[in-house]
């Protein structure tokens, strides 16, 4: 039997590093991308992008996705809420440097990151968590999907979020959180 | 004479005796501020001492407010991070707890796994690289 779970990925990179002459010290870390909608009209598309911290590599192991009926903003107290059927739409991430893009199943490219294949959905709160809807089906407070791959996205890189009303939908609020590791290096 | 050649000469020899007790080390240069101090005076016009305190060692691993559940996952979805943080013996927590409107306490916890060490250690030593099994 093979286990792979992300931290023996995360172990794996790091070996990967030090026998470039990379030792590394890896922190748990995460990068948000907000990507609220002015409006859920059909074809409304919002595009957000992160800086990837200058001093380290990100390994990218997973990924939230939270939505509430407000815009998302930490610093306004919000209702947390998705009180109607969040609708189908389009989601994709790219890494600007390579230009690599994952999207959701809907999207024309195939691509290896299904946001159903571990997907949990969630009541309309987001409070309790379980086995349910898809992305694009249904209400649900947020999933957390594993990337098939950990991707290492390097340091001073910018990681870019698109999001595309495909059916109308109201809620407003959108959050991505990229939820992985950081490597610091010295040397090489 | 140019004073800031001695900050990289300090940091790489304390680096290098880290690393020759066998500590991994990475450096960055960093500041810590201490609060804005005003001076002051006792009724006599005497300069009385001013007490400020900063605080160092402090990190943070989001520092910004997020969704609960990404960041704590659910009862049967928790979320595990991706590398142990590890704490020292003594070490304290602050979470930021901002509420959406709904009314009720709120139990935050904290799941890992304790070390006991002998000799009693305050050390922080990361998990090493492991190496290939040979086939």
């Amino acid at each position: 039997m093979i286990l792979s779970t992300p931290y023996l990925h995360v172990q794996a990179i790091r070996r990967r590093y030090r026998d470039e002459g990379r030792p590394t010290i890896a922190k748990p870390a995460g990068y948000n991308i907000t990507l609220n909608l002015p409006n859920g009209a059909v074809g409304t598309t919002v595009e957000n992008n992160v800086p990837i911290d200058s001093d380290s590599d990100f390994i990218w192991l997973s990924t939230y996705y939270y939505v509430q009926d407000d815009p998302w903003d930490p610093e306004v107290r919000g209702n947390g809420e998705v009180t109607g059927d969040v609708g189908e739409r389009n989601i994709s991430i790219q890494i600007l440097s390579s230009g690599r893009t994952l999207s959701n199943p809907r999207e024309i490219y195939p691509a290896p990151f299904d946001w159903g294949a571990q997907a949990f959905g969630g009541n309309d709160t987001g409070s309790e968590m379980q086995d349910g809807p898809t992305v694009n089906e249904g209400e649900f407070g947020i999933l957390r999907c594993y990337l098939p791959e950990p991707i290492v996205v390097k340091g001073g890189d910018r990681i870019s979020a698109t999001i595309r009303i495909v059916q109308a939908a109201a809620p407003l609020g959108h959050l991505l959180l990229l939820s992985g590791v950081r490597l610091f290096t010295r040397g090489g | 004479m140019i004073a800031s050649p001695d900050l990289k000469l300090m940091a790489d020899d304390t680096a290098r005796a880290y690393r020759r007790a066998g500590f991994e080390v990475h450096t960055a240069a960093f500041r810590y501020g201490f609060p804005l101090a005003q001076v002051a005076r006792d009724g006599g016009g005497v300069d009385v001492d001013v007490s400020v305190q900063t605080e160092i060692d402090r990190d943070a691993l989001f520092d910004r407010v997020l969704p609960h559940q990404a960041l704590v996952g659910a009862a049967d979805a928790p979320h595990v991070l991706g590398f142990p943080y590890i704490l020292p013996p003594g070490a304290r927590l602050e979470a930021l707890l901002r509420g959406s409107g709904e009314v009720g306490p709120v139990r935050l916890t904290l799941e890992g796994v304790k070390l006991y060490t002998q000799p009693y250690t305050r050390a922080v030593i990361l998990p090493d690289v492991p190496e290939l099994e040979a086939a």
